[in-house]
């Protein structure tokens, strides 16, 4: 599915910091989420995520020491001057000195440097509720110097490694966040490790916790939760290739375009109990997949699986994953003809490669490895012809499917490309008719994955209106999404997921703001109001009628999360080689 | 004679909807095959019988701390499997089985086979 990236003009400031102590405990699965039969999906994180995820507000940012510029640097009061490029970090992207690198023309001092966040964020309830919480935020951060707010904020406070600002009436401004300035006495003692807080949650942060209770909440029903774009693995299949080039939790934002750092997925997988999805770039060599493994088999709880998946949507050609794996495969097999599927093949070959690095790293935690399958929901070849890989000859090699595979992975999306409707109920009457084809694509997919004996489960799933030029189409797909009738479409989707066969269906997604890139939240914003439950959006009680009244339904779901030691055979002995 | 999945997969059979890939295979052994045997697991880790066997995962590369192949056996009854065509080197196999929930055991002893 296409999701057309929200792209603002890159605000400002500083980033912040602070390497915050990861939690060493895991919760065990929930009752609420073992027996779900969903999950969701996470979206990008950046200044203006409609998530809010993280207890330190500036982690939203995309501060990093290789993404200086998105520092906003103003000389007076000219506004920015687009020199970020040239702001001087240490490590983790904090500002050592106001003075231009010495590639800028201008070598003169910046007045000040500094980034945005809570920008552009919409407003809750449908748009009538607020945009982020009112009231006093608290920056906290290590070293000498000042700093100052704009935007929203006003400052209420200041001392050293502590100030107060206010924010009265929240808007889409957001705050920006100054240091006007930094290592006064010139010792290195610059302002870094910022944190911004609401007031509310500053001990919470400072006992170690890293993420918004109510968004711990709101995610606590849900079996799986996939961090296919926090990781930033998404239209673009990511762009990482070496361990070294991946995010820190010590970088100063989180939001850049190389994604959240592993370890923070890993950690709110534990925080809410849930098993955890994770995606790995189409450029990542085999020590990158080793080491994800190692580190998820390292932090992820040990009730909790780990779904990996190789890249995103690669039998998909608008995406340059998928002529990646074109122009990759033709090099593998350079006479396999052109009749071939290179691009499929060399997929398939990919991900029984993960999986085989994986399930060996793991070891005998190996079945709580999932080894996803992706495929196209429309086409059920997409997955047999990965899953045979047959131009992968060799020796242990095709097919694909044998090294370990535990599902395969499609989208059913409901309302892609529907013509204009007039209004809501000739719009209605055409999603109920596309309906019933996604459902006939589910059954395809049965009968396709019979012969594999493998489940099949979805990546991505829910209703897919996009009006990307806006205008009353928007606003009828808007008010669609807001509509008890998506609810009912919502349930009839899952339901026919449910008798197809289909297993976890893990839906597009948790909370987005909705615009002409698409109404793709469950909610619209992290303070939507949520209980009661009727009170709440139409397609979030959908998702939390059916977890509530549908306990997961395959063979074996219940309490699979983790597996119980007496049901746990010895290993084999005895074993010789000739 | 046996059906399987391709010349250089004989041991691993399972019932194919396509025939296009389905193979013949001889069963005279090659200097480049290994052929790995087991007895398998009659008890739980707790020591407690063992009767939901599933199937294995065989382990093998060059690396004995890091093998960077498996191959799914999703037959209960097997007790062998050959790996045809290796490269020249030394392999190195290790085995676990996997029961009927998807649990798991520790991996067996590394075994090794050089192939000149």
């Amino acid at each position: 599915m296409h999701r057309y990236k929200f792209s603002l003009s890159l605000a400002v400031l500083i980033g912040v910091a602070l390497a915050p102590f990861l939690s060493s405990g895991a919760l065990a699965a929930t009752t609420a989420n073992s027996q779900s039969g969903l999950g969701v999906n996470l979206q990008n994180v950046n200044y203006y995520t409609q998530e809010q995820p993280f207890l330190n507000i500036l982690k939203t940012t995309p501060l990093t020491k290789s993404n200086v510029q998105s520092y906003q640097t103003l000389r007076g009061y000219t506004g920015n001057t687009h020199e970020g490029a040239y702001v001087q970090t240490d490590a983790n992207g904090y500002p050592t000195t106001l003075t231009p690198s010495s590639g800028d023309p201008n070598p003169a001092p910046f007045t000040s440097v500094g980034v945005l966040f809570l920008a552009s964020l919409g407003q809750s309830n449908a748009g009538t509720g607020t945009t982020y919480p009112a009231g006093q935020y608290v920056v906290l951060y290590d070293g000498q110097g000042t700093l100052s707010v704009s935007g929203d904020a006003k400052l209420v406070s200041s001392s050293s490694g502590r100030d107060v600002f206010s924010v009265a009436s929240p808007s889409a401004a957001g705050v920006g966040l100054w240091i006007t300035s930094t290592d006064p006495n010139k010792t290195g003692n610059y302002i870094r490790n910022i944190r911004v807080v609401q007031a509310a949650y500053e001990s919470l942060l400072n006992a170690g916790s890293i993420f918004n209770p109510t968004f711990l909440s709101v995610l606590q029903n849900f079996r799986v939760l996939r961090g296919m774009q926090w990781l930033e693995i998404d239209n673009d299949g990511g762009v990482l290739t070496n361990w070294s080039q991946r995010p820190q939790l010590t970088d100063a934002g989180w939001g850049g375009p190389t994604g959240t750092p592993i370890e923070a997925l890993l950690e709110l997988c534990n925080a809410t109990g849930a098993d955890c999805w994770l995606n790995i770039p189409h450029t990542a060599n085999n020590d990158y997949i080793t080491q994800m493994a190692t580190l998820a088999h390292t932090l992820l709880g040990t009730s909790q699986k780990a779904y990996v998946e190789f890249s995103n949507e690669v039998w998909n050609g608008t995406f340059p994953q998928a002529g990646y794996a074109t122009a990759q495969g033709k090099l593998t097999w350079p006479n396999a003809g052109s009749a071939a599927d290179y691009g499929l093949n060399w997929y398939g070959m990919k991900a029984a490669q993960t999986c085989d690095i994986w399930k060996s790293v793991w070891g005998s935690d190996a079945s709580r490895v999932v080894c996803v399958m992706g495929a196209q929901a429309a086409v059920a070849w997409t997955a047999t012809q990965a899953l045979e890989c047959s131009l992968w000859t060799g020796a242990g090699n095709a097919p694909c499917s044998a090294h370990g595979i535990g599902a395969v992975a499609i989208a059913p999306y409901f309302g892609y490309g529907e013509a204009q409707a007039a209004d809501l109920n000739t719009l209605f009457t055409n999603i109920n008719t596309n309906l019933a084809s996604v459902s006939a694509w589910e059954a395809s997919y049965k009968a396709a994955l019979a012969p594999f004996k493998l489940p099949y489960i979805a990546y991505e799933g829910g209703q897919s209106l996009v009006a990307i030029s806006g205008g009353p189409a928007q606003a009828l797909y808007i008010a669609a999404n807001r509509d008890p009738r998506m609810a009912a479409a919502y349930a009839t989707a899952f339901n026919d997921w449910k008798n197809n066969g289909g297993q976890t269906y893990v839906a597009y997604a948790d909370i987005a703001k909705p615009s002409n890139f698409g109404e793709w939240g469950a909610l619209e914003s992290l303070w939507d109001t949520v209980k009661p439950l009727s009170s709440a959006p139409p397609k979030w009680q959908a998702l939390q009628n059916f977890i509530s009244t549908n306990t997961c339904w395959w063979s074996g779901c219940v309490g699979a999360i983790g597996t119980s030691s007496t049901a746990t055979p010895a290993a084999p002995t005895n074993l010789t080689v000739k | 004679m046996r059906l399987c999945l391709t010349a250089d997969f004989c041991g691993y059979c399972i019932a194919l909807a396509s025939l296009a890939i389905l193979n013949a295979c001889d069963s005279h052994p090659s200097p480049s095959d290994a052929t790995l045997t087991w007895i398998s697991p009659a008890k739980t880790i707790d020591g407690a019988p063992f009767r939901e066997l599933a199937g294995y995962y065989i382990y093998y590369g060059d690396d004995p701390t890091l093998m960077t192949h498996a191959v799914q056996l999703r037959d209960p009854t097997s007790t062998t499997f050959t790996i045809r065509k290796l490269g020249s080197g030394t392999h190195y196999f290790r085995l676990a089985a996997y029961s009927t929930s998807g649990a798991q055991s520790g991996l067996s002893q590394a075994v090794s086979k050089t192939i000149p």
